[in-house]
């Protein structure tokens, strides 16, 4: 076979691959897909929940098209990001059962412990890789601040910030103790 | 090939380099002819990569690859015998009287059965039957007469079975 028919075969087998690679991307992320679904449902602001989820999902989409690391940490994070999408929801229980709390005092504490939630099991799952662990945790971030910003984003600045700050307070801890005790003494 | 499923793109020259004359010599042994099998290692290889994604690292990767290249190749096979078959049309057209019309329609019937069986056996078999009854695809193996009359013995067994199989009588 010539030179550049081989090379020609070549350039379709990787269009071949790259595309199933993408159709897989998109059949894998029904979870980003249903918890955007869910979020709308209820969302007091539409067009944020919307824009969020449709960033949640090409996120989703574009991690798992590239695979490694990169695509590994999708799943969980989107796991651990349904406490933190959902816990608004907790928020407008509480204000309906306790009205003397404020909606910005408890959206802001069903936040933060959204966030710690998600971010201690995003850690716990992340605190497992020894090699390739910066686009494990980059790509894991993304998903999660985009699967949290969900619900705390509706609340506002101090709700989204509350998130992150419980992602922090959760994630850290969860990541240094889980790697010393893989290390060992 | 775990690699490629994993997203590792650097692993891609690699294999093909690796893959593509294992596949074009795996085809040219399974079929009639030298276009034939280009056309089925090309179709093996785009769906090799293309289902790369799909592959479970816990399987080894060889049977799999050789699995969609025998597909490939049986489907090329019965495409290629479907050509091949005479329309009945042109036995109806021609000027016969019934009988022989007749007869000429039972050949065909015949000649069709006896191919479909005949690709339903392992291309070592399809070869040893072809060698032994000569003709164009026939080229006798390298091995010793004794060799060559036990493979062929073996082959029209399994080829009585499968007729049998198929058609219930021997």
């Amino acid at each position: 076979m010539a030179l550049r028919e081989a090379s020609e075969l070549e350039q379709r087998a990787r269009r071949a691959y790259e595309w199933s690679r993408l159709r897989s991307g998109v059949g894998r992320s029904w979870p980003a897909i249903a918890l955007s679904g869910i979020s709308l449902s209820w969302c007091n602001d539409l067009e944020l929940c919307l824009l969020c989820g449709l960033l949640l999902v090409a996120s989703s989409v574009g991690l798992l098209w590239r695979g490694q690391a990169w695509g590994r940490a999708s799943r969980p994070a989107l796991l651990s990001g349904v406490a933190p999408a959902l816990a608004p929801m907790l928020g407008q229980v509480l204000e309906r059962v306790l009205p003397a709390v404020s909606c910005s005092t408890s959206c802001a504490l069903v936040c933060i412990v959204g966030g710690v939630v998600g971010g201690g099991l995003f850690g716990y799952r992340a605190a497992r890789f020894e090699t390739e662990k910066l686009p494990y945790l980059v790509s894991g971030a993304v998903i999660l601040t985009l699967a949290g910003s969900l619900g705390c984003l509706q609340m506002g600045t101090l709700g989204f910030t509350s998130m992150l700050g419980g992602f922090v307070l959760g994630g850290i801890p969860v990541v240094a103790i889980r790697s010393l005790a893989r290390r060992g003494p | 090939m775990t690699r490629l499923a994993d997203g590792d793109r650097a692993a891609f020259p690699l294999l093909f380099a690796a893959l593509w004359p294992m596949l074009r010599r795996f085809t040219l042994h399974a079929l009639e002819n030298a276009a034939d099998s280009e056309d089925a290692a090309q179709s093996a290889l785009l769906k090799v990569f293309a289902r790369a994604v799909e592959f479970d690292p816990g399987r080894a990767a060889l049977p799999w690859i050789l699995a969609i290249a025998a597909n490939e190749c049986r489907t090329l096979r019965k495409r290629t015998a479907r050509r091949r078959e005479e329309p009945i049309d042109a036995l109806v057209n021609a000027p016969h009287d019934k009988g022989e019309l007749e007869q000429l329609v039972l050949d065909c019937d015949l000649e069709r059965a006896a191919r479909e069986v005949l690709q339903e056996l392992c291309p070592h078999d399809i070869e040893t039957i072809l060698a032994a009854i000569g003709g164009e695809l026939s080229e006798r193996p390298d091995v010793a007469p004794a060799t060559f009359r036990k493979r062929l013995q073996r082959a029209y067994e399994r080829l009585r079975a499968t007729w049998r199989a198929r058609h219930g009588a021997s």
